[in-house]
């Protein structure tokens, strides 16, 4: 076995394909990761400036001042302080300079919840493209014939391919992440930004969650490929899935639909749970607040036991029917 | 140990159309190779030779039926004596961006066979040289030693070759067929599966010949073909020869001055009868059936219901 697993990755690491897309895991966070470097730089004086000259602009547009005469003349319309109406009109309607100073600075925080599971998700997705890919490859030329009049067990041939698409998943997730990671750790100490011991847990413990999903996203693709025998009959239904699949379980769950979408149950668990909309009456939680009133939502918690379960049995009827059809079917 | 390498007893494969309807590629078949020599396994396109090749390989799965390979029943049994068999199926199936050596590198190591043996069998087929080139950029001659040359890196036993000179040019089909009488007379048994007549006569010792999904008769070639019955006589005087070869008991045909003598007696009594009368031989040449005819009596009825029943 650990023969033909060595193989599988000599091979998967000769298929141009599957480098072009192990080239985007490593670009792609790149560039998500300059892109957050440059979004949340520091404010300059210049930019300071910049906002100032834009608000003084601003404040001498007639515009404004017809504004402020509206708003004095029908303070209680537009929500004003009727003692003081004209300060409260002015604190309203004219522009500050922190307006123009949209930049956030970088907070390590928002990153996990934003970038950091943007990159985990386009990984997912790339490493889906790469278990599809690497085996599509050996449908569509035809070798998988040639492979197994060399290893006939097809079992094993099944199990050392998926094994190889899951390392590579496994080890591609880590290394990038790891990078990133690093990154804004360099980033944030660069610009003396603190993180508590707590955030970098939380960061840890999803990268992982992500690594593991990252890992699982490639197998899932390669088990697909395997089932339907072509990358792009894969890609076609995949596709199809992510279009039509959220309108089908839609229509027919209705309210409730978000529960059983695979990108809720994927959240729930990067995010160790997530919150998501159930607009049917079952889903609304009433709770009594402390002046008698009742407060309502129709949020619910997806916690991340339910979002494995979901997501891990589609992933195992999916291995077990590619398994089984490629045991079962004839190999052209 | 088994006298033959391929076994197979009521084999039988159907197909479902998308319609529904169950088509036969292979009927009941009983197919035995000896051990040793070229066997040809012969019939029309579409008469279930590369399906019952697919079943015995474990390619595709028999509806029912039994196969052996050296004694061993297949496909349980495959793993056990892979090893020992070499076979190209229909086109030869590499990936083609790897380069000839690395697409037989990867076949070798899922076997544990070194790199001297990838080495040794690339320069047994004459692809010394361009081992580095892409295989997409190989003539379909070169891809078809690529497929013998992966073949040979298990130094089979038992060889079977599907069509292996289906688009070659002249050269190339020469030397296929020179590859493969040399395997043969070097102990390795050959299963050819061919419908070129001629490539069986020529290469192989002994033949199954199959039509749609039958069998319609398996031999020795000489044996297929059948003695000699009857012999072309040329003389200098072809009417006193029929007069006295007639009166002789022969049975005797004239045409444009060649002498048609059909019977079971020896030549040497043809001979001697027309000595006795002075008369003596120009030509005198046995004729047998070629393999073709034979083929074509045997398949006749066959070829129109192998269009729908082969695959």
């Amino acid at each position: 076995m650990g023969r033909l697993l060595g193989l599988e990755l000599t091979r998967l690491r000769w298929r141009r394909a599957v480098v072009v897309l192990l080239a985007a895991c490593v670009l792609v966070p790149a560039a998500i990761w300059v892109a957050v470097a440059v979004e949340t730089r520091p404010l300059t004086d210049a930019d300071v400036q910049r906002a100032e000259d834009q608000v003084q602009a601003e404040l001498q547009q007639p515009y404004l001042r017809d504004e402020i005469e509206r708003c004095t003349e029908d303070p209680q319309m537009y929500g004003a302080d009727p003692d003081d109406v004209e300060a409260s009109c002015r604190s309203m309607l004219e522009p500050r300079v922190e307006w123009y100073l949209t930049r956030q600075p970088l907070d390590l925080a928002n990153e996990r919840e934003e970038s950091g599971i943007g990159v985990i998700t386009i990984l997912a997705a790339l490493a889906m493209l790469l278990g599809t890919t690497f085996v599509g490859h050996d449908w569509n030329s035809g070798s998988m014939s040639n492979q197994l009049l060399f290893e006939p067990r097809r079992s094993r041939v099944w199990l050392a391919k998926a094994l190889a698409v899951l390392l590579c998943g496994l080890v591609v997730g880590a290394a990038v992440l790891a990078s990133y990671w690093t990154g804004a750790w360099l980033l944030a100490g660069a610009r003396d930004v603190q993180a508590s011991g707590e955030q970098w847990a939380l960061i840890r413990n999803q990268n992982l969650r992500g690594m593991l999903l990252i890992g699982l996203a490639g197998l899932a693709g390669y088990a697909l490929t395997m089932l339907f025998r072509s990358t792009v009959a894969t890609l076609g239904i995949l596709f199809a899935f992510t279009v039509g699949g959220s309108i089908v379980i839609s229509s027919v769950l209705g309210e409730a639909a978000a529960r059983w979408l695979p990108s809720t149950n994927f959240l729930a668990i990067l995010q160790n749970g997530t919150e998501f909309f159930n607009g049917s009456t079952e889903g609304q939680a009433c709770t009594e607040q402390a002046d008698g009133t009742m407060s309502c939502t129709n949020m619910e918690t997806l916690t991340l036991a339910q979002g494995s379960v979901y997501l891990g049995v589609v992933l195992v009827v999916i291995m077990a029917a590619s398994l089984w059809s490629f045991q079962r079917r004839d190999v052209p | 140990m088994s006298d033959y390498v391929i076994e197979a007893s009521g084999l039988r494969k159907e197909f479902r159309t998308r319609r529904g309807e169950v088509r036969v590629a292979v009927h009941d078949l009983d197919l035995a190779v000896p051990t040793g020599g070229v066997h040809g396994f012969l019939g029309p396109n579409g008469s279930g030779k590369t399906t019952t090749i697919r079943m015995l390989l474990g390619l595709a799965r028999p509806t029912r039926g039994a196969m052996r390979l050296f004694g061993t029943p297949v496909p349980a049994g495959l793993a056990q004596v892979i090893d020992r068999v070499g076979a190209v199926v229909e086109s030869p199936k590499f990936s083609p961006n790897l380069t000839g050596r690395q697409n037989l590198d990867l076949l070798a190591r899922s076997r544990g066979i070194d790199r001297a043996s990838v080495a040794a069998a690339i320069a047994t087929v004459n692809l010394a040289g361009r081992e580095r080139d892409r295989y997409k950029s190989y003539s379909l001659g070169m891809k078809q030693r690529l497929a013998i040359a992966a073949t040979l890196l298990k130094s089979p036993q038992l060889l079977i070759l599907d069509e292996p000179t289906n688009g070659l040019d002249p050269a190339g089909i020469r030397e296929i067929r020179r590859t493969i009488e040399e395997l043969g007379q070097a102990g390795v048994t050959v299963l050819l599966s061919s419908h070129i007549l001629a490539e069986v006569q020529q290469v192989c010792d002994s033949a199954t010949i199959i039509g749609n999904g039958r069998m319609l008769a398996s031999g020795k070639v000489d044996d297929l073909l059948g003695t000699s019955l009857a012999h072309r006589v040329r003389v200098a005087d072809p009417a006193a020869a029929l007069r006295v070869l007639t009166d002789d008991g022969f049975t005797v045909s004239h045409l444009d001055g060649v002498l048609r003598v059909e019977s079971e007696r020896p030549a040497r009594e043809i001979t001697a009868a027309l000595g006795r009368h002075g008369i003596w031989l120009d030509e005198l040449t046995p004729l047998r059936a070629d393999l073709e005819t034979v083929f074509l009596g045997l398949t006749e009825g066959d070829r129109l219901g192998a269009e729908d029943g082969g695959h």
